[in-house]
């Protein structure tokens, strides 16, 4: 641990090394070069997931899974599209898979459950932000809960493309070849899942 | 546009996602409709709604990922690794091509060692190219700046080591770092420049988990005046609720000076909106008999 987090340091900044050739180091087996290639998206990538599926423990899974599957199959990648396309690829696949399993457990527990009775994911969550103001705090806790069930009811692929426009800032461009798809296909699955959370938080926005 | 169709543009309109013309249409028809500018302000609504639900993972988590990630790599490093290459070389071909091989491998040595000139060096690990000029003879001269990566192992309480962690504390690009870094200097806090570099980052860190460590590192030190300065300027700064929590609560049960303290309290008083951070300032300071704000 000590060992890496000097070895990092001595790095120069992902800005000065160029992207390219920490790639084709990593390819020739240099793992400091892999790691210095993981720092620079491994916050982006457990913010998604983290984002997406409101575990930290489904996050860590889906960070562990992702950056496998990047380290075991870099060889095969030969910069036809820019890494963080490829990766982003890798880690909306993973997370749209743990989006549709959870969504097949949800189904399956819908009868068993109560309808008050769900578990908030939210509140096991710490907060992005810290709202001091109570008059939002109160609007918040309010809009909480409809805004929760919106997100809930999006379907696996709204909410990704939700996340990444929204949260991560992507382009559709970007987000359509991430999902493999194309830009307007992207455009026409953020509009709906925007649409969607404007019906369900009704007066409330 | 009518109506309808402004309000199907407005969902991409707010990403910057619509092309030239559309968001010419947009802002056109949003300047004399009311209705339309209201449907804006709503979707905007929704959005600040969505931000507030946001989470960020913890450094914690980053921290364990990464170590994780690390150890499962060097596994799956070693047992490729395991296996001398001439083996793995050998076993993919069928007997009859073995010969072949091993024909062709000497052959490259042979000829590899006499074509290969002497001063091609290993390419540098990553190169910043500062100008490119032509030369003589349709050649090309390229200026770059050539950076290659070192290691180093040893105690925190080695020089070379902890000067590393020290700088590693002011990582621009990486917090998970900064607070590694931060847990490895902290049993060495009673180091001038280690303290230093602490109260550096609690009071200047942009990330709130770096100075919460921070803090928490600085925690036996809180009498100093260095670190009382510190600590005032974030409880009236700080834009983290949970870093001025901790900061009050370290000033108060730390105080030497009555008097002094009253006076950050007060100030607190007059820019403090968290309830318990209020109730906090003002349990001290009427235990102290001082008035709850300045005039």
């Amino acid at each position: 641990m000590l060992k890496q987090s000097i070895s990092t340091a001595a790095v120069a900044s992902p800005t000065v090394m160029d992207e390219a050739s920490l790639i084709r180091a990593a390819q020739q087996g240099d793992q400091d070069a892999f790691a210095t290639l993981v720092h620079s998206y491994d916050q982006n990538v457990l913010r998604i997931a983290m984002n997406l599926l409101r575990s930290p423990e489904e996050a860590k899974d889906v960070y562990q899974e992702a950056f496998l599957r990047v380290y075991r199959n870099l060889d095969s990648f030969r910069f036809d599209c820019s890494f963080p396309t490829w990766l982003y690829r890798i880690v909306t696949n993973i997370c749209l898979d743990h989006l549709r399993k959870r969504k097949v457990r949800r189904e399956e527990c819908a009868v068993a459950e109560s309808a008050g009775g769900e578990y908030n994911l939210l509140e096991a969550v710490e907060e992005h932000r810290a709202d001091n103001n109570p008059q939002r705090k109160l609007l918040t806790g309010e809009l909480r809960t409809r805004i929760d069930r919106a997100l809930s009811d999006l379907t696996p692929r709204e909410r990704m493309v939700f996340e990444l426009r929204h949260f991560q800032g992507l382009r559709l461009r970007a987000i359509g070849e991430s999902l493999g798809t194309t830009e307007e296909a992207a455009k026409n699955c953020l509009f709906r899942a925007t649409q969607k959370m404007r019906a369900a938080l009704g007066d409330y926005a | 546009m009518s109506c309808d169709e402004i309000r199907d543009l407005l969902v991409l309109y707010a990403y910057g996602e619509l092309t030239f013309d559309q968001e010419e249409s947009v802002d056109a028809h949003l300047a004399v409709c009311e209705a339309c500018k209201l449907e804006q302000a709503a979707l905007a609504e929704l959005h600040a709604a969505a931000d507030d639900q946001a989470v960020a993972p913890s450094l914690e988590l980053l921290s364990a990922c990464r170590q994780e990630l690390r150890a499962q790599v060097a596994v799956m490093a070693k047992v490729s690794t395991s296996e001398p290459f001439w083996r793995r070389w050998f076993s993919g071909g069928t007997w009859v091509a073995k010969p072949a091989m091993t024909m062709g491998l000497l052959a490259a040595g042979f000829f590899g060692a006499r074509l290969v000139p002497v001063t091609n060096v290993a390419a540098p690990v990553a190169r910043n190219v500062r100008f490119i000029e032509p030369a003589s003879d349709g050649q090309v001269r390229i200026v770059y700046d050539e950076v290659s990566q070192k290691e180093i192992a040893g105690r925190v309480d080695d020089r070379m080591v902890r000067e590393m962690l020290l700088s590693a504390t002011r990582s621009p690009n990486d917090p998970g770092l900064r607070v590694d870094s931060v847990e490895y200097l902290k049993t060495r806090c009673e180091r001038e420049e280690v303290r230093k570099a602490f109260v550096r980052a609690l009071v200047s860190d942009p990330n709130e988990g770096v100075r919460l460590k921070a803090l928490e590192a600085l925690k036996p030190y809180a009498g100093e005046m260095e670190v009382r300065s510190a600590l005032t300027k974030v409880l009236l700064a700080d834009q983290s609720a949970t870093v001025r929590t901790q900061s009050i609560d370290l000033l108060v049960n730390t105080r030497r000076n009555e008097s002094e303290l009253a006076g950050v309290l007060q100030d607190m008083m007059r820019r403090e909106e968290n309830s318990y951070i209020r109730q906090r300032g003002r349990t001290v300071l009427q235990a102290m008999n001082a008035s709850l704000e300045t005039f």
